[in-house]
């Protein structure tokens, strides 16, 4: 769980934390204001499933891409990138043919959340276990 | 924050920082991976650690226990970065509790570890415990192994916030440092047993606080109570007029510990250091002292003797894992819900709880 750039609203990070905690998972807080650059290196020492972002700032569109981006570079193409938060509509399919799986908008359900997460890392995993 | 504001106008990284990122993927993903797949039993497991066991250096893993919110991540993120300054690649595990229900966690230790998250010399690994008791993580030994074995030379092992005993990390560090903090209590919470047997040295952390010379001068003296001598190595004829209180086989159970004057090497009476991590004070102190504790115990050999001791309880854990694995396999006494049901039978007061354990072993009604 990231705060990326010059946002420090970190309440809904926390609850979804939390959340994702109450279904069983471990999540690594990342804390606010943080770069991509750290985030990508986070999620590589921590050998994390699932990246998500919470982002209120609005700079979604240069940040974001840029974390798939830099994952990508490291070689961490398999890691799972979802973002969350104040995010336009019309900017979804944008971000997500960069490389996000999911953008959840505000109203969705810690519980939705919890089950997307799990669902995607379960079809990934079977890919790779079908390529084996 | 220069940073920043360059990818925020969507500016290309700079040449050197992806070349820094090139060759930290070199060693960082695959100890990443290595390290999930002890943490997960994943496929390969025990090969990696039988190779691990077989290759590993001799780096020293320093425990770092104490209560919640003693700063413990903020005092190994100063640690961290003073050593790596020295040249050490440092490794950190920080370990954060479970929930005994769902079994998630919320890590969240790194994000005091500012310093130490952009230094490249720095890996950082959180965990939680997994319903593990005593303030680590079952795998902790294991992984602190596969650190050794890229080329990790101080391992940092941060216990979840511990009450008053689970002191775990003794058995697992090769030097343990207690972490106290002002406003917690009085002395008398100094002179309680557990955390004050274990200690290695002793850090007083928040020292521009008012009271940290007071808890530093508490621990003083009760450790001056324990440990002959005074505060560091002790050699030949040591002062014990104050420790006269306690019993020869408790002495004998310490000098196995922390050493003899008479013997070589001499005898180590732990030293309590104040630090500050928001004025950054006392830290090149600390990182010395922890130097010249190795080095004691390299010379008085209980370093090999605590080792020892060491795998005898990771032998005596693993032991016990492996025969509850036995009694729970498919045709094993406690298959399906068998645990289940004789709890309900003690529940229900139809038999006492060492008489069903005799029954699952076979061993039929006893008194």
């Amino acid at each position: 769980m990231a705060k990326v750039g010059l946002d420090g609203h970190d309440v809904g990070a926390r609850v979804i934390a939390r959340g994702l905690l109450e279904a069983g998972m471990e999540v690594i807080y990342t804390g606010i204001r943080r770069t991509p650059e750290q985030i990508v290196r986070v999620a590589i020492d921590e050998d994390v499933d699932v990246v998500g972002i919470s982002i209120l700032s609005g700079a979604h569109m240069a940040l974001i891409p840029r974390v798939k981006n830099l994952m990508n570079e490291a070689g961490a193409q398999d890691i799972i990138l979802v973002c969350g938060g104040v995010i336009p509509q019309e900017d979804i399919p944008e971000l997500q043919a960069s490389g996000v799986s999911q953008v959840f908008l505000s109203g969705t359900t810690v519980a939705d959340i919890a089950k997307y997460v799990q669902f995607a890392v379960d079809t990934r995993n079977q890919k790779s276990d079908a390529l084996k | 924050m220069l940073l920043l504001s360059a990818e925020a106008m969507g500016r290309e990284m700079p040449f050197s920082l992806k070349l820094r990122n090139a060759m930290n993927s070199v060693w960082r993903r695959p100890l990443a991976k290595a390290l999930s797949t002890i943490e997960n039993r994943l496929p390969g497991w025990r090969q990696l650690l039988s190779h691990g066991y077989a290759g590993a250096n001799d780096a020293v893993i320093i425990g770092i226990t104490g209560p919640p919110g003693a700063g413990k991540s903020s005092l190994i993120d100063l640690i961290a970065s003073e050593w790596s300054k020295q040249g050490h690649r440092v490794g950190i595990i920080a370990i954060d509790p479970a929930s005994p229900f769902s079994g998630g966690a919320v890590l969240g230790d790194r994000v005091r570890m500012r310093r130490a998250e952009d230094d490249d010399r720095i890996f950082i690994r959180s965990m939680s415990a997994r319903g593990h008791a005593g303030g680590l993580n079952a795998a902790a030994i294991d992984l602190c192994t596969i650190l050794k074995n890229y080329g990790i030379t101080r391992i940092l092992l941060e216990t979840v916030g511990v009450g008053q005993n689970e002191v775990e990390v003794a058995f697992v560090a090769d030097c343990t440092l207690v972490v106290s903090v002002p406003g917690l209590g009085d002395s008398v919470q100094a002179a309680k047993a557990g955390l004050l047997e274990v200690g290695d040295i002793y850090v007083v952390t928040k020292s521009d606080l008012s009271g940290a010379s007071g808890v530093a001068r508490d621990l003083q003296t009760m450790l001056a109570m324990v440990f002959p001598g005074s505060p560091g190595i002790n050699l030949g004829k040591v002062d014990a007029s104050m420790i006269a209180g306690v019993a020869s086989p408790i002495r004998a159970l310490l000098a196995r510990r922390f050493g003899n004057g008479e013997a070589a090497g001499g005898a180590w009476h732990p030293p309590v250091l104040n630090v500050s991590a928001s004025a950054n004070e006392g830290i090149p102190a600390l990182c010395h002292r922890v130097d010249a504790f190795k080095t004691w115990l390299d010379e008085s050999g209980i370093g090999l003797s605590r080792r020892k001791v060491r795998h005898e309880h990771q032998l005596r854990a693993l032991l016990i894992d492996r025969f509850m694995e036995t009694l729970l396999q498919p045709e094993g006494p406690l298959s399906g819900d068998g645990m289940a049901g004789w709890a309900s039978r003690v529940a229900a007061g139809m038999i006492d709880p060492h008489s069903a354990v005799d029954n699952i072993l076979g061993k039929g009604e006893t008194s």
